[in-house]
């Protein structure tokens, strides 16, 4: 988000009342800061009030907040996108956003936390000792954008078949011309109604 | 009792590759390759109001039984591999219709990039049924093309050509 757009946010607030969950997760920055080390920044004033931290403490932040009074017993999803020309920016050390959400039985409460990672080398720690059902989810991003995740006990394609090649919910993905010998393209009658139209158009 | 009269009442005659023809198109089992929604529409096709028993028609669960491959829905490339593999694995003679958009050129999930445009790309397809999806109407009346496809068909002169050529 750029500075002015900060700006205004900070603005409205004064007269908007503040969300529930922007508070929430203020506190959620104060607690993390103390509790795990690392950076941790507040993004409690976003339009989806989250807190990033750093790649490599993911996995303690998620335990401080599982075993710590805020109770986030369950993992609802993780949740990987590119974010390359998002806002018509390109950050190769912000390529990729990872946005865990957790929840709380006995709160009644989400939590979000965010992650960001470098084109060079996308890597997380994995979090499946912690949850048991965040390998499916870890082998799903790992399937679609090629995120690794590190120390995993079973990180192979989930939804794809295994000898796909590249990751297609990247947006520089390309699809190959053959997969298997079967074509991946297709004429379509439509072009050509469409080119003979220009043609008439013009002549 | 006059022979040539009761032969006139209790004979036909006709030609074999009619009589053979007729029996194949009254009982052309089917295999269930239900992908997607139109799948929904395959099992309606079935129920009471089409009625495919009426054609002898019946659901196998199994390929080494059917005679018919009814393709309906989206096939992904992982997919794919496995509807060649049971097309395979059925016996001659052999039909595939294919049901829908998405069987029959990928469809709404073109653009996708998991997503076959088309199942004639792997398999050789003798009815395609437009629609998304089709109506059980319109996969019935691509059953009666089919099995007026196969009533024109010469089955024996199809075998035999095969059987000297092993000689």
């Amino acid at each position: 988000m750029s500075d002015e757009a900060q700006d205004t946010t900070e603005s409205q607030e004064a007269q908007k009342p503040r969300s529930k969950e922007s508070i929430l997760h203020e506190e959620l920055a104060g607690f993390l800061k103390q509790a795990v080390s690392g950076s941790v920044i507040d993004r409690s004033m976003d339009v989806l009030p989250s807190v990033e931290v750093d790649a490599s403490s993911i996995a303690s932040v998620l335990r401080a907040l599982k075993e710590g009074e805020y109770t986030a017993d369950f993992l609802d999803s993780i949740n990987g996108c590119d974010m390359m020309g998002y806002n018509g920016e390109n950050n190769p050390e912000r390529r990729f956003l990872i946005v865990y959400q957790l929840f709380s039985y006995t709160k009644k409460q989400y939590y979000f936390i965010k992650v960001y990672l470098p084109e060079s080398s996308p890597k997380i720690p994995t979090v499946d000792t912690l949850y048991g059902n965040a390998n499916w989810l870890e082998r799903e991003i790992f399937d679609l954008l090629g995120i690794e995740f590190t120390g995993s006990r079973d990180l192979r394609r989930l939804l794809l078949p295994e000898d796909w090649e590249g990751y297609p919910l990247r947006k520089d993905y390309k699809e190959q011309l053959l997969y298997d010998g079967m074509m991946t393209t297709r004429h379509n009658p439509l072009d050509d109604f469409k080119k003979r139209t220009a043609e008439l158009l013009e002549g | 009792m006059n022979l040539y009269q009761e032969l006139d009442q209790n004979v036909i005659t006709l030609k074999l590759d009619d009589v053979l023809n007729w029996g194949r198109e009254n009982s052309l089992w089917l295999y269930l390759m239900g992908l997607a929604c139109c799948a929904i529409e395959m099992m309606q096709t079935a129920g009471p109001r089409s009625d495919l028993d009426r054609f002898g028609m019946a659901p196998r669960a199994t390929p080494r039984q059917s005679d018919l491959m009814i393709v309906s829905g989206t096939l992904t490339y992982k997919m794919a591999k496995r509807v060649k593999l049971l097309y395979e694995q059925m016996a001659e003679p052999r039909y595939v219709i294919s049901m829908g958009s998405c069987s029959n050129c990928g469809g709404l999930f073109s653009p996708g990039y998991s997503v076959l445009k088309g199942v004639d790309q792997i398999i050789p397809v003798d009815v395609y049924v437009p629609g998304c999806p089709p109506r059980p109407e319109a996969l019935v009346e691509g059953i009666f093309k089919l099995r007026e496809k196969i009533k024109n068909e010469s089955y024996l002169r199809k075998v035999n050509p095969q059987s000297e050529g092993a000689q």
